[in-house]
């Protein structure tokens, strides 16, 4: 709200400079964003919370700052001679809505003169940031800023029947406000209506047809209390926020409106003339309740970490306008003015006693007692634990957001911000792909990313099961640069990426890992596997599918991996045994085994393993190789396998024994043939 | 014959004392004091000599065959030096070219903060929880204390899932769920990320990242939450740090204020980073609204506690001087290879 200075110091009397008070205000919780000026004059540009809205009037900020230096607090005090004839003679004013509108207070002015206000309303106006109308028009903007009670002037002669009825809106009905924009209202809505139609939406914005002119001779004033939640609904449903709504939402003060009506009435009356009618027409069937209640001292100590004295107490409460009904058993009785509806209880007394106290002189001390042992979450741990594998493994990590296009989610947003943000992602990949594209459009093409985050997916209506996973891609070499390195060599591929996972899973102590080829839609059709550790499925990893690289862009060929986090934690938690080391020397032979081209791998390797038995203690595959002289179809696995005993050293012919075992496994499972290596 | 080995020492030594290799060194050895050597070559021919003589002969021959060895191997050492040093010599590398090194990956920057932050809560005893990212509306503003359909949601735009779901504004959600399953005393820190319908720009996103901490025990007040927070923004910022509040509103908190640090760069004087004012505002804080406490069956006049959040995104873009919210979900590798 803009507050101009000088309109602030009719109110109240103080010395600080504008920016010193500025800085009061602030650092007691009415922020000065900004200072300005307007023709030589100061103005603020106040942020007032949602639970003040006292302060969005110039006399409200002027408590304000009497509470804050013990300053007179002077509101204005209106003075005005009223006719003979009763208003209630003049207009009549039915509530039909009671629970939407608490109250409803009515003025009539007759044979007044609309005109131009006088220049020096015009300028404080203009300073609090409203434009000159008319003198009647201005008059209830003058009010609205000055004391916060939003007015309405209606042309009295333009209200049939001059009865007011505030009654909740007819379905499809229609009404031109005074923007010239016409609306279309429905039964959630209140308005102020004649006989005949609606006049004004209640709290929002008046009505074109019967607003004040310059020939309008006879005014009725509106002044009244809304219910917060009808006015905000009506006010967001139409798409308008107007002085009045912004108010009426937040709450104005039911006590305040015959005050504001006789200001108003007064400032009419000396700008333009004419009578003021006698009396007020006031529909209140029930009357708003003040909230007693009571602040113990000592409480208030205890909370806010600082002594305070029952004095101080009550001197900090007076000033706010706080009435001090008197004490018992160490509690001070008060009772909230209808104007601070953030006065509930206690908690909200303490936090104006801090405030009047001063939050900089609370001291800063630690919370006594024991400090109990702190940790991380069990997901956070392990997250750090996959976290610190994957860096070593070279990869860079990455954050992207939760929200996707519609490819890659199920769990939809009802009102997302735009197309491409209208889903939960389902996936890590998809987004680490979208992160390489955006990178080697940057001419950077040697990429290896992984990224451990929350993803969606919708297990019925009203469920969204959300899990973390984590997720790895890799393109171009897994050398950033160097000189004289062979970068083709050094190229990504499918085994790297697989080498990644096995690396990771065996780290975090997770055993019975196996590969199986699958068909993904994301992934190449022959160069993808599901990956399951202990016969569960724990992920998915393969060569991106050449389409969707295309789609998207990708410059090279991509490998990626998604693992289930949840899997990885829960299948990782085992404790490991050290495994004695053996003091016997190893007797270490080679052997290249040729096999059928289309005989996986780990066939072989099984049967290896099952052949050398007890004494084998490592097996590494070392080539792979088809073409001459081997005949079409064959292929050569050469093997350099390690034999070890725990007990004694190893003879020659126990390791031949070993190897004839193991030919012979080959043999007859496979047909192998062996290679002299 | 003893004229004849006098010729041959002289001889040899001076071979000796020209070579300048080992090559040629061992050429020498072999000619004069290898099997079949000069020496050797000479000592055959004894039986020419009258017997009386041949013992001073042969044992003349032997001193001059040590004396020769001694000199080949004084030699010898000599020529090796030197060899050794023109080897090393040629081996010489330019130390200056670049080094090679495989890839190593960093960690992101918001990750980096997010543990810094955890990791200095963890030391001050609270424990990490985790809390879900599409969260039920009663834990994200009703459980908090907020009026239906007020204002001060105004703040919160939410997106929605269903009727009841919506992306959590805050992690300040977490405290419901926390003090439903859990009797006091306890210290809670979260961080996570949370969404509001902001549009983008260089200081607004519609994803952002939240650290929330609360403690409710006995005698728990505001003093206790300046000084942890003083304590927090020492570790995070530096020794002089200093906190300020300001009064403020947050529904879930009273009193509740505004947290801010004093500025490190110009420490409280006044910075381009700071806007002047030597302040760096960094979040909400406050005492734990009764309300708050009693909705999860808590005595609110034997507990009091304290809560108080800041943005992740906004610590690192002090430290860093980050100046585009922008880049952190941008994932630029020229950006996230800087930390």
């Amino acid at each position: 709200m803009l507050v101009p200075v000088e309109w602030l110091r009719e109110y109240v009397d103080f010395d600080l400079t504008p920016e010193e008070l500025a800085e009061r205000l602030t650092l007691s919780g009415l922020e000065v964003e900004e200072i300005t000026e307007v023709e030589g004059q100061k103005v603020f540009s106040t942020y007032v919370t949602p639970n003040r809205p006292d302060q969005l009037s110039v006399v409200g900020v002027a408590r304000e700052v009497s509470a804050l230096l013990g300053a007179a607090f002077k509101p204005p005090k209106p003075g005005f001679s009223e006719g003979d004839t009763q208003a209630s003679k003049l207009v009549t004013v039915d509530i039909e809505s009671p629970v939407n509108c608490p109250r409803y207070s009515a003025r009539v002015i007759t044979e007044t003169k609309v005109t131009q206000s006088p220049a020096w309303m015009q300028k404080k106006l203009m300073e609090a940031g409203m434009r000159p109308i008319n003198n009647v028009v201005d008059a209830t903007n003058y009010v609205l800023m000055e004391l916060g009670q939003p007015l309405h002037a209606f042309d009295c002669d333009l209200v049939a029947d001059h009865r007011i009825i505030v009654r909740q809106a007819n379905p499809g009905e229609k009404i031109t406000t005074i923007d010239g924009e016409e609306r279309i209202l429905d039964p959630e809505m209140l308005v102020i209506a004649d006989p005949k139609h609606a006049v004004a939406i209640a709290g929002v914005m008046g009505g074109f047809d019967s607003e004040v002119s310059w020939s309008t001779k006879n005014v009725l004033l509106e002044s009244a209390h809304f219910n917060r939640l009808s006015i905000r609904r009506t006010a967001r449903a139409l798409g308008m926020s107007t002085e009045a709504s912004y108010r009426f939402e937040r709450h104005v003060d039911p006590e305040l409106t015959v005050f504001a009506l006789d200001r108003a009435a007064e400032l009419i009356q000396k700008t333009g003339g004419g009578t003021i009618a006698k009396g007020i027409v006031d529909n209140y069937p029930k009357k708003a309740k003040q909230v007693a209640l009571s602040i113990r001292p000592k409480r208030a100590s205890l909370v806010l970490g600082v002594e305070v004295t029952p004095e101080e107490v009550q001197d900090y409460l007076g000033r706010l306008g706080l009435e001090v009904l008197g004490r018992e058993n160490g509690r001070i009785i008060v009772k909230a003015p209808t104007f601070r509806p953030d006065i509930e209880r206690e908690e909200d007394l303490i936090e104006e006693v801090g405030r009047l106290y001063g939050y900089d002189r609370i001291p800063a001390k630690l919370p006594s007692g024991v400090t109990p042992q702190g940790k991380d979450s069990p997901e956070g741990a392990f997250a750090s634990r996959i976290s610190k594998i994957l860096l070593s493994s070279g990869l860079q990590e990455v954050v992207t957001g939760s929200m996707t296009g519609p490819l890659g989610g199920e769990v939809a947003i009802r009102n997302p911000l735009s197309e491409d943000l209208s889903r939960l992602r389902r996936q890590l990949v998809l987004d680490l792909l979208s992160i390489i594209c955006y990178n080697a459009s940057r001419s950077i093409r040697d990429i290896g990313l992984f990224q451990i985050g929350r993803v969606f997916e919708p297990q019925d209506e009203s469920i969204i099961i959300e899990k973390l996973s984590v997720g790895c891609a890799l393109m171009g070499s897994i050398w950033d640069d160097g000189w004289n390195v062979d970068h083709a060599g050094l190229k990504s591929d499918f085994f790297l990426c697989k080498g990644i996972v096995q690396n990771l899973v065996d780290r975090l102590d997770i055993s019975d890992l196996l590969f199986k080829p699958a068909e993904m839609e994301t992934f190449h059709p022959t160069r993808a596997a599901v990956i399951e550790a202990g016969g569960d499925q724990i992920g998915v990893i393969g060569e991106v599918n050449s389409d969707l690289a295309e789609m998207l862009g990708l410059p090279d060929r991509v490998y990626a991996f998604e693992l289930d986090f949840e899997a990885l934690m829960e299948k990782s938690i085992g404790v490991k045994t050290y495994k004695p080391i053996s003091r016997y020397p190893a007797v270490t032979r080679d052997l290249a085994v040729v096999v059928a081209e289309e005989t996986p791998y780990r066939q072989v390797e099984e049967l290896l393993a099952k052949g050398a038995g007890d004494l084998l203690e490592s097996l590494s595959l070392f080539d792979v190789y088809a073409g001459p002289p081997l005949i079409m179809g064959r292929k050569s696995l050469a093997f350099s396998i390690v034999f070890r005993s725990h007990e004694r050293t190893l003879r020659d012919e126990e390791v031949d024994e070993r190897l004839g075992s193991i030919r012979s496994l080959l043999e007859s499972e496979l047909g192998a043939t062996f290679r002299d290596t | 014959m003893v004229q004849a080995l006098e010729d041959l020492r002289l001889e040899a030594e001076e071979k000796i004392a020209k070579a300048t290799s080992s090559a040629e060194l061992a050429q020498i050895e072999t000619e004069y004091l290898g099997r079949k050597g000069r020496i050797t070559e000479l000592l055959r021919s004894i039986g020419k000599l009258p017997a009386e003589d041949r013992p001073s002969f042969g044992q003349k021959a032997n001193e001059v065959r040590s004396r020769l060895t001694e000199l080949v191997e004084s030699r010898r050492g000599l020529i090796g030096s030197e060899e050794q040093e023109l080897k090393l010599q040629k081996e010489s590398l330019d130390v200056t070219l670049p080094g090679k090194f495989y890839r190593q990956g960093r960690e992101h920057i918001m990750s980096k903060t997010s543990a810094q932050v955890k990791q200095i809560f963890i030391g001050q005893g609270y424990t990490v929880v985790e809390g879900p990212e599409v969260e039920e509306y009663q834990y994200n503003f009703e459980a908090l204390n907020y009026p239906e359909d007020h204002p001060a949601m105004d703040a919160q735009m939410s997106f929605y899932v269903t009727d009841d779901l919506l992306l959590r504004t805050q992690t300040t959600a977490l405290q419901g769920r926390v003090m439903e399953a859990n009797e006091p005393p306890f210290r809670i820190c979260t961080v996570g990320r949370c969404f509001r319908v902001d549009a983008v720009d260089a200081t607004h996103s519609h994803t952002f990242h939240q650290v929330d901490c609360f403690v409710v025990d006995e005698g728990i007040s505001m003093a206790d939450l300046k000084g942890t927070l003083t304590q927090f923004s020492i570790e995070m910022f530096g020794p002089e740090s200093k906190v300020r509040f300001r009064p403020d509103f947050f529904p879930f908190v009273e009193p509740g204020a505004e947290w801010a640090v004093s500025c490190f760069v110009c420490k409280g004087e006044g910075c381009s980073l700071c806007k002047t004012s030597g302040w760096l505002e960094l979040g909400g804080a406050g005492m734990i609204h009764p309300n708050v406490l009693e909705r999860f069956g808590i005595d609110s006049e034997r507990y009091t506690g304290f809560a108080f959040g800041m943005g992740i995104e906004r610590c690192a873009m002090l430290q860093y001087g980050i100046d585009d919210l922008r880049l952190f979900l941008e994932n630029d590798l020229r950006f996230l290879r800087q930390f």
